[in-house]
């Protein structure tokens, strides 16, 4: 699971202790984490045209200080439906930036928030860690990719997904998902020694 | 310390990011629509506070009517934005970029140019859940444009996948051929967050100047080895403002010189349009060399509305006004 964890330049020493002990929890997750001094780059996978945040599976923010990058990254979480945990330290928050947002809008449930002490950001981002399993983050299909196919390929699609509520696209999602990736167990193998903790 | 959101006026230009049917996502065909647009896209409002305009349907011939009237509404706004960000569809982003940093001259605030779905890509018979895909980028792509319009830029930009580009010499990635892209055009990165990288203009305090006339009845034709003069004369009478040729090699054939200098004469104002810097001067017709081909399209269109003697327009038409040389802008 690839993650990234933001946090504003800390601006006074319980801050510090808090970002840092944010970092320690997420570094014993076995997740891997990336921060804005990543130079995720070709790293994380996906083509150039692509962001590194399309690629993470969720976003952390600590949104205790006023940061105009807390807000572009609750609203491309939400903009991207991708799973985000803001994170505010108790009685130092004045006005969280979604507290306008959620009395109007509502807010989206892949947005969770926690007020949290140091001694307790273990048990708020295991609460949200936890929360990822396929029913309840579903993996969204974001990367454009073009495939040109023969006349029988296409006949094909058209006659499988005729009178169907299933998409071509998504017949060939579901096939490459549960036919090719779920029974390839040189792959699988690979994808378990890939879960090993570190921080990017 | 609290920070001051800052104030964008997003244009919407017809069809755009506001055509689907994410949420409250409609035409915004009525001024009362673009409020309920807004209200589909609440996200917006998390990066900064932003207020929405509708641009008229228009159609691909109607582009320069398009130029102007976004140059009128940001100028019409300047005082009051921080920032600017337009959505229009992708194939027309070129030529609006380049047109909008010749006309919005001493612009000292972020123009942002997003592309969206283009003309023809029809929904019908997506299954909605494909089009809830579908819209996810786009709805991406419009909180990365508007924070990018919140960033320390006074140009003209393009936002195209992770990138953004400076609009006078920005090219479709899907129409790069070898290093066409260059750092200098690249002023800015989305990586785990948006990063502006060097050589782009910084926001300044300035008075807005708008340059808006032009003149948009050009015929271009991509002058391939082998045309023959006779004829491209035959299929192409004498009418409207101008005739643009584009070559592909650094030197102009004689008998498209002959054929431009009797467009000339006869009242058609007739133009070369070479890629590269070449040593060929201009004489009894226009020459533009250096730009991309849709900075050279827009900007031959836009010199001639802005001067009538054949000396003058020359003398813009080498005159760096916006960037688009990658050169040090000249002061008109």
């Amino acid at each position: 699971m690839n993650l990234y964890y933001y946090a504003p330049e800390p601006k006074s020493e319980e801050l510090t202790q808090a970002y840092r002990a944010i970092a320690t929890v997420l570094e014993r997750s076995g997740a891997t984490v990336w921060t804005r001094e990543s130079t995720a780059g070709e790293a994380l996978g996906g083509h150039s045209r692509q962001s590194p945040l399309e690629r993470v599976q969720a976003i952390i923010i600590e949104g205790t200080e006023p940061d105009p990058e807390v807000g572009y990254l609750l609203a491309y979480a939400i903009a991207q439906k991708k799973p985000a945990l803001l994170m505010t330290l108790k009685g130092r928050m004045r006005r969280s930036p979604l507290e306008t947002f959620g009395k109007v809008h509502g807010i989206p449930t892949t947005l969770q928030q926690a007020h949290y002490m140091p001694a307790t950001a273990e048990k708020a981002l295991q609460c949200f860690l936890e929360r990822f399993d396929a029913a309840a983050f579903p993996q969204i299909p974001s990367i454009k990719f073009t495939l040109r196919i023969t006349d029988e390929i296409a006949e094909f699609l058209h006659w499988k997904t005729l009178n169907t509520k299933l998409s071509k696209a998504d017949y060939l999602r579901k096939a490459i998902l549960d036919d090719i990736i779920g029974k390839d167990e040189t792959y699988k193998k690979y994808r378990r020694s890939q879960k090993s903790p570190k921080v990017g | 310390m609290a920070y001051a959101k800052k104030t964008i006026l997003l244009l919407l230009a017809e069809p755009s990011v506001a055509s689907s049917r994410d949420g409250a996502s409609r035409k915004p065909s009525m001024v009362t629509e673009v409020e309920s647009w807004l209200a589909g896209v609440p996200e917006l409002s998390l990066v900064a506070n932003v207020r929405a305009v509708h641009l008229p349907t228009l159609g691909a011939h109607e582009q320069p009517e398009l130029w102007q009237e976004a140059s009128q509404m940001i100028s019409r706004h300047y005082r009051s934005a921080d920032g600017f960000v337009l959505v229009q569809p992708t194939s027309d982003v070129p030529y609006t970029a380049a047109a909008l940093a010749l006309m919005l001259q001493n612009l000292g605030k972020p123009v942002v140019i997003a592309g969206s779905a283009d003309r023809g890509q029809g929904k019908r018979g997506r299954p909605a859940r494909e089009q809830q895909w579908g819209e996810i980028g786009m709805r991406a792509n419009l909180v990365n444009a508007v924070q990018f319009a919140t960033l320390d830029i006074g140009e003209v930009a393009v936002l195209d996948g992770n990138a953004l580009y400076r609009g006078t010499t920005y090219t479709p990635l899907a129409n790069v051929q070898s290093a066409q892209h260059t750092e200098q055009d690249c002023l800015g990165r989305i990586d785990f967050g948006l990063r502006l990288l060097h050589g782009y203009k910084r926001r300044v305090a300035s008075t807005l100047r708008l340059r808006t006339a032009l003149r948009p009845h050009i015929v271009h034709i991509v002058a391939t080895p082998g045309m023959v003069a006779p004829v491209i004369d035959a299929n192409n009478s004498p009418t409207g403002d101008g005739i643009l040729f584009s070559l592909t090699s650094g030197s102009i054939p004689p008998e498209l010189i002959n054929l431009m200098r009797s467009y000339m004469r006869r009242g058609v104002a007739a133009g070369a349009f070479l890629p590269a810097a070449c040593t060929a001067q201009p004489s009894g017709f226009y020459l533009l060399r250096g730009l991309t081909q849709a900075m050279a399209i827009v900007k031959f269109m836009w010199a001639l509305g802005q001067g009538r003697h054949p000396a003058s327009i020359q003398k813009l038409l080498d005159t760096d006004c916006a960037g688009e040389f990658r050169g040090k802008t000249e002061k008109l």
